[in-house]
């Protein structure tokens, strides 16, 4: 047979090829309407839509755990406290929100006239898994008059308590990201210094005003999180 | 176009996926320019033969050049969202023009091999015309008049055209009769199923998703947002369609032939295919994001599941089919003056896919580092060996496709002097050509302009 330039005779040549061929273009023609028919009806409503950007907001419910301790304080002295948060509440929350302080203390002399003693109180920053450099945080603190220092670290990063808008992504993909027990876990350390204001009679041997007795109050903030489709 | 951002508003890509398409430029670009110097070298090639193998190699230079585009592309684009860097447009536009000329090359070789659809000389013009003309030049004015990502791209039509050719070619050889059955007819049917699976095994693991309506399959949006109409979308989606027409057609008629005693290795090779298909169908489920979404972030189970199926056959296994495709079916006259750079080139694509693999493994499994530098060492020993052992029996059997077969299927056609030449070179200067015209699009805002005038925002 000699070269036949219409490759189409060649490939229809008989009955058999005929078939098979037409087969095969009947097969894909019917999937490429299959096909049409979804992409224009079926589904085009939510093909349209498809880039459309959901919202989803995000409520917090808070639950916290407080633990209150004291120490007495020598003079000049220097003490570091230290805490752990109940691994409890890592599991029964979906992440610790902040670290509330509170160091409270008064004149416990006795002595007349002794004037409040100077308290400073700072969270040292280590190795736990928390937002730090946060501009909302309160690391140290000081008082001269007996007054309370509250200190506060915000522990999940972008954590305020309040209820949140935000958009895209999937509502799993939120409450993902907003479930984590990495942060807040672990020993946070307190360092407590005491300088003793002595009172006016503190020339009579007597008279002794050396110490202080604070009383620091631990408050870690949980939150469960919830996600609502807008 | 619309991105998704994670929670600190960053704009995030699967960073093995990043990587992958990097792995793949690698592979590609290697595999191309070892091929081209090889092909030149090899003067027994039929006219078909060298045409196709010349656009083999050069198709996937541009491959390469197109997937390390696709990466510095979402680099970049991340950086548009974070710092206003406007260079994405000059990747963006470079990884669409890198795609003409893939596409293109694909439907001229499926027109030309293994059996020559075009047969004589004025066929050839008039069908290269028609390729460059709609598919190159239409698309690059396209594009320079501000109408990039037009239903006028015809984009999806590579593989419409050639799954219609290599399809037609593989169901006239495959089922033919009894009594013409030889090795010839078998060789020919298997090269053309091993380049529609080159070309289309990513996304027949997809098929469940055309059948079942699911999102994952008929939200893909090669624009990745409103920058593409619905006509460009769904052009592109028929052309996943029409793969998987294609892909079920053959896998019926190799499930028919193995129960019928005459089973091929294409069996084995397209069975994996739509198995992991079938068992990927509740991974790409779980969400509503498309298979195919560069830069969406996705949930971590269906990242990881497109990193391992679909994104490693597109970047990796696609080289080693072509590396296969051009040793098996003699494209390389291997003598002692090409076997040292044949070997490279096997070597250098089966090493570097096979620490790329062990890689994405242990980024995702926690194992020892020097647990996996052992076993790169243990595989690519045995690489090596199967490369002593086989190599040699791999490019001194050629299969054969003409010897047991009417020589009208293979007419002859004489190419004018310095034909290929002309070939490569005219690549060369398209390349030259994208690259000019990408920094034209980026200088001009070009691809920003019609991402706004499309309604296209970021989120």
């Amino acid at each position: 047979m000699t070269n036949s330039e219409n490759v189409l005779k060649d490939l229809f040549v008989d009955s058999r090829s005929k078939r098979n061929l037409s087969i095969f273009y009947a097969f894909g023609m019917a999937l490429l309407i299959y096909q049409a028919a979804v992409f224009h009806v079926f589904k085009i409503d939510e093909i349209e839509t498809k880039h459309d950007i959901d919202s989803f907001e995000l409520n917090f419910v808070e639950s916290s755990e407080s633990v209150d301790e004291s120490r007495t304080v020598d003079d000049g002295e220097r003490e570091v406290v230290t805490y752990d948060v109940s691994e409890s509440m890592f599991q029964s929350n979906s992440g610790m929100g902040l670290l509330l302080i509170n160091v409270a203390y008064g004149e416990t002399s006795g002595e007349i006239a002794d004037p409040c003693d100077t308290v400073t109180v700072d969270l040292v920053p280590n190795q736990v898994p928390a937002d730090w450099n946060n501009a909302a945080n309160v690391l140290t603190g000081t008082s001269d008059n007996c007054e309370s220092i509250s200190l506060q670290l915000m522990v999940f990063p972008e954590y305020s308590g309040s209820t949140t808008t935000v958009e895209g992504g999937t509502q799993q993909q939120w409450i993902q990201a907003w479930t984590n027990p990495d942060y807040g876990n672990g020993e946070f350390e307190l360092g407590i210094e005491v300088n003793v204001n002595a009172p006016i009679t503190s020339g009579i041997p007597t008279v002794q005003d050396s110490d202080e007795e604070v009383t620091i109050t631990w408050e870690a903030v949980f939150f469960e999180v919830s996600v609502t489709q807008l | 176009m619309t991105v998704e951002v994670d929670d600190n508003g960053r704009l995030v890509m699967a960073s093995s996926q990043q990587e992958l398409v990097f792995i793949g430029a690698i592979l590609s670009i290697a595999l191309g320019f070892f091929a081209l110097r090889l092909i030149r070298k090899n003067k027994k090639l039929s006219w078909n033969e060298s045409i196709a193998g010349h656009l083999i190699a050069l198709m996937f230079i541009c491959k390469g050049i197109q997937n390390a585009a696709t990466g510095y592309f979402a680099q970049s684009f991340e950086r548009f969202v974070t710092e206003g860097d406007m260079s994405w447009q000059f990747w963006g536009q470079l990884t669409g023009m890198m795609d003409y000329a893939f596409g293109s090359s694909i439907i001229m070789i499926s027109l030309l091999y293994p059996v020559p659809l075009l047969r004589n000389e004025k066929q050839l013009k008039i069908g290269a015309t028609i390729i460059v003309s709609l598919f190159v030049v239409l698309r690059t004015l396209l594009d320079l008049t501000g109408n990039g990502w037009s239903g006028l791209h015809l984009f999806g039509a590579l593989y419409i055209l050639a799954g219609l050719f290599w399809g037609s070619v593989y169901i006239k050889f495959r089922l033919t009769e009894k009594a013409e059955r030889n090795k010839s007819t078998m060789n020919i049917a298997i090269v053309c199923g091993l380049l529609l699976t080159l070309q289309m095994g990513h996304i027949w693991m997809l098929w469940p998703g055309l059948f079942l309506q699911s999102d994952y399959f008929y939200f893909v949006d090669l624009g990745g947002g409103p920058v593409t109409s619905l006509l460009f979308d769904y052009i592109w989606l028929a052309g996943y369609t029409f793969c998987i027409a294609v892909g079920l057609s053959m896998l019926a008629i190799e499930v028919y032939q193995a129960i019928n005693g005459n089973s091929s290795i294409l069996l084995y090779i397209i069975l994996p295919y739509f198995v992991l298909g079938t068992i990927g169908h509740a991974v790409l489920s779980s969400s509503d994001l498309a298979a195919f979404g560069f830069l969406d972030q996705d949930t971590e189970i269906k990242e990881l599941w497109k990193t391992f199926t679909t994104q490693m056959h597109f970047t990796i296994l696609r080289s080693l089919i072509a590396m296969y495709i051009l040793l098996k079916y003699g494209f390389f006259d291997v003598d002692e003056e090409t076997r040292p750079t044949a070997k490279l080139m096997t070597i250098i694509l089966i090493v570097v896919a096979t620490s790329a693999v062990l890689e994405l493994i242990q980024s995702i499994i926690p194992i020892n580092q020097m647990l996996t530098a052992a076993l790169l060492g243990i595989i690519i020993a045995f690489g090596i060996g199967w490369e002593e052992r086989s190599f040699d029996g791999l490019v001194a059997n050629p299969a054969n496709i003409r010897d047991y077969i009417d020589k009208k299927w293979f007419p002859s056609v004489a190419l004018p002097d310095g034909f290929l030449k002309k070939l490569d070179y005219s690549f060369l200067i398209f390349i030259v050509i994208c690259f000019l015209v990408s920094f034209i699009v980026w200088q001009t805002d070009g691809l920003y302009e019609l991402m706004l005038k499309r309604g296209g925002g970021l989120g």
